[in-house]
């Protein structure tokens, strides 16, 4: 009786094993894989998708109207590409550099993924990322906006195609502005003016409306993306041409400081503009969105980037899709063709009036219904005048972590700009080595 | 008398014969706890010790073996000094305030007619189950300075308007309020716990003797609340030194560095930088810190534990 049982379970043991066997990833097919491979990373995105059964692996972050566009994109993708067959997946945003990291460190990373555009310098030079076929390279330099696809170069080589750009310009309360018989203004000078003539207003020593609310916090770099915004636009720069040295810390740099003081009130409501109690923020493209559901009393314009005294300019962050340098050739060829798929002008323009992103494609602003959205053109203006905010640095993310809290001190008051430009410059040098 | 001897020894016999059994099933039943004690809890702490020990970055794929240099850099580093100073100002407050309050509110739930007392401890206790990252976004517009309710109730008084969160000098003790607003219904049932061991004939004793209420309270209530109130300010402090939560979603640390906690600079070395070398040996100094705080209020109040 024993015997037979002990044979009954090693059968089921066994049988159970084999069925675990049998449900292997697709992708594990040594046919189709070695096949695939042969064509190279080379291939143009006419070619028929590698031969057998392809799978990879596409993680993005949250954002729902995002999420739901990319995923009926896939499907069409998977469709027009039998045997290719996409496992999509979202984490929280805020966790997703962990889950990237983590990944990328137990060698697991997802085959498309998408990346900070400050991450890249450090993944590139670990070999972690793949590098972009020819005809993706040519696609990105005849059909993106000259930041946005330098942005994505290291070296000479690209690794990445653009996901969305990160740009903010100033969008004012017509109401507010119209209250108070003001003009929008066109340069940093006009502001401060009308600000201090006619939008801030106090009632005894309390501020109860402000002429404008540019980001005050770290969180998420804006303090950083604004300050540096206005740095540019009055002649200044963030590092040294080598990379290797702040050099922020110049009677430029001051007066930029002291305009992005005057223009941010830390003490003041956060979501004024929102409430109406402020005339004027610094924000993206998104952000249209969030007036129409949370705030569609308010009337508001998006404007273009103001001008400094040197210069007009709008510094921006890019995020971008890439691949993993540890797929296979099969994966990596159908990644790319599925991310040339998706940043088509058609594809990319429907995914920019879904999920609010501003196109990176200079082709989508000769489409009629795009080029006539105010709203769209502001920012279109802004991505002519559009520069990448952070260094290619390793690092990068401990100098903005510097920048950003020193900046904090200044808003509340707590130090001058002179101390807030000497302490970041003492911090920046003592961390690059300098 | 001669029939029970055999019947003892086949019984002792039984139980040899049981006992390789009575061990295989104490392996067993233990196997799954243990195993779960040794993947999640001690190999995690060996592994964080072994990266302490090297330059481990998630960006990079080589990780060598660098021995103390991550304690060397902690140490050598000026916010690593703001961040302790910060965590020991925020142990310090909350544990005062907790214990404190938590004590005052118990002896005043416990002089409450009966039918109020189970009212009361649920109004106390309500935001102890409340979310922290709820409560913290409610008291940032609580404290907000310009248009944020607290204010507008202390301009009443006149007094005020206060930065709070925009503050360096303000933002630890605001944070600190908060959470003892928020966690003071827990110490304050283990106080209610506490009062309820102590012997109702001592205060009979001490009235008798003409003994008033405030002396009550230092001669009997007090010192037989040793035991309960070490309990609530070692959980305390060992809880205020590992604080983040409230400090991640009200101010991410700032303004500046000045709430910046050693757990939220553990987070942003670890998860913003990816230096886990760094970060875990970070970790290792809190435990250190924990383990020194936690060791010397044994010690402090070890002398007469027992009553």
């Amino acid at each position: 009786m024993k015997r037979l049982l002990t044979v009954v379970l090693c059968a089921t043991l066994a049988l159970s094993l084999t069925a675990c066997g049998s449900s292997a990833s697709p992708s594990a097919d040594s046919g189709g894989t070695a096949a695939a491979a042969d064509a190279g990373n080379e291939a143009s995105p006419g070619t028929d998708a590698p031969g057998g059964d392809v799978k990879i692996s596409f993680m993005s972050h949250l954002y729902k109207p995002w999420n739901d566009k990319l995923t009926e994109q896939i499907k069409n993708f998977e469709a027009a590409n039998p045997g290719v067959s996409v496992e999509y997946s979202v984490v929280e945003h805020a966790d997703l550099n962990t889950k990237l990291m983590t990944a990328f460190s137990a060698n697991s990373a997802p085959t498309i993924m998408g990346i900070y555009g400050p991450w890249m310098a450090d993944l590139v030079a670990n070999d972690w990322l793949d590098e972009a076929p020819a005809y993706v390279v040519e696609d990105i330099e005849a059909n993106t906006f000259d930041f946005a696809g330098e942005s994505a170069k290291y070296g000479d080589k690209y690794y990445g195609y653009i996901q969305h750009l990160g740009i903010a310009t100033p969008v004012i309360n017509t109401d507010l502005y119209a209250a108070a018989g003001a003009e929008p203004p066109t340069t940093y000078e006009e502001l401060l003016q009308v600000n201090r003539e006619k939008l801030d207003i106090y009632d005894g020593d309390t501020l109860v409306q402000a002429g404008s609310a540019y980001p005050s916090k770290r969180d998420g770099s804006w303090n950083v993306i604004a300050w540096s915004t206005i740095l540019q636009s009055y002649g200044g720069k963030i590092m040294s041409d080598d990379n290797k040295t702040a050099a922020f810390n110049t009677p430029e740099g001051l007066e930029a400081t002291k305009v992005y003081a005057e223009l941010t009130h830390a003490s003041f409501v956060e979501q004024s503009f929102s409430l109406g109690k402020s005339a004027m923020e610094y924000v993206g493209p998104f952000q249209r969105s969030f007036y129409q559901e949370n705030c569609p009393d308010i009337n508001y314009q998006a404007l273009e980037p103001l001008a400094g005294p040197a210069d007009t300019v709008a510094a921006l962050y890019v995020w971008f899709w890439t691949v993993s340098g540890g797929a296979d050739d099969a994966q990596k060829e159908t990644a790319w063709k599925l991310l040339h798929d998706i940043s088509s002008d058609e594809n990319y323009l429907d995914m920019s009036n879904t999920a609010g992103f501003i196109s990176f494609r200079t082709k989508n602003y000769d489409d009629p219904s795009y080029a006539s959205d105010e709203w769209i053109n502001s920012y279109r203006k802004a991505l002519d005048v559009g520069t990448i905010y952070y260094s290619k640095i390793a690092n990068w993310e401990k100098v903005d972590l510097i920048l950003g809290t020193e900046l904090e001190k200044l808003v509340i008051g707590s130090q001058t700009a002179e101390d807030t430009l000497a302490n970041a410059e003492a911090e920046i040098n003592k961390l690059l080595g300098a | 008398m001669t029939q029970a001897k055999p019947a003892a020894r086949a019984s002792a016999r039984r139980g040899n014969r049981n006992k390789p059994a009575q061990k295989v099933f104490i392996v067993v039943a233990l196997a799954p706890i243990v195993l779960y004690f040794l993947v999640f809890s001690v190999y995690p702490v060996l592994s964080a010790l072994y990266i302490s020990f090297h330059d481990w970055s998630l960006m990079e794929r080589e990780h060598t073996f660098i021995g103390l240099e991550n304690y060397a850099w902690a140490f050598s580093d000026p916010s690593f000094y703001t961040v302790v100073r910060n965590t020991l100002l925020f142990a310090v407050l909350n544990v005062l305030g907790q214990t404190v309050m938590g004590l005052l509110l118990a002896v005043f739930v416990g002089s409450l007619p009966k039918r109020l007392v189970t009212w009361m401890r649920v109004v106390l206790f309500t935001p102890v189950v409340t979310s922290m990252v709820a409560v913290s976004l409610m008291f940032v517009w609580l404290y907000q300075p310009s248009f944020g309710i607290i204010n507008y109730l202390l301009g009443f008084v006149g007094l005020g308007p206060f930065d709070f969160l925009q503050s360096e000098t303000q933002v630890i003790p605001a944070i600190v309020l908060m959470t003892v607003w928020k966690n003071v219904g827990y110490t304050m049932v283990i106080f209610i716990a506490g009062l309820t061991t102590i012997p109702r004939d001592l205060y009979e004793a001490a009235e008798i003797d003409g003994a008033n209420r405030l002396a009550q309270f230092w001669r009997i209530t007090l010192p037989l609340l040793k035991p309960t109130i070490m309990f609530v300010t070692i959980t305390s402090v060992i809880s205020s030194l590992q604080v983040f939560t409230q400090i991640y979603t009200m101010t991410k640390g700032g303004p500046g560095l000045s709430s910046r906690t050693i757990v939220v600079h553990i987070y942003e070395t670890a998860f913003k930088f990816f230096e886990m070398g760094r970060a875990t040996s970070l970790a290792f100094i809190l435990f250190v810190i924990i383990m020194v705080f936690t060791m010397l209020q044994l010690r402090l109040m070890r002398s007469d534990i027992q009553y």
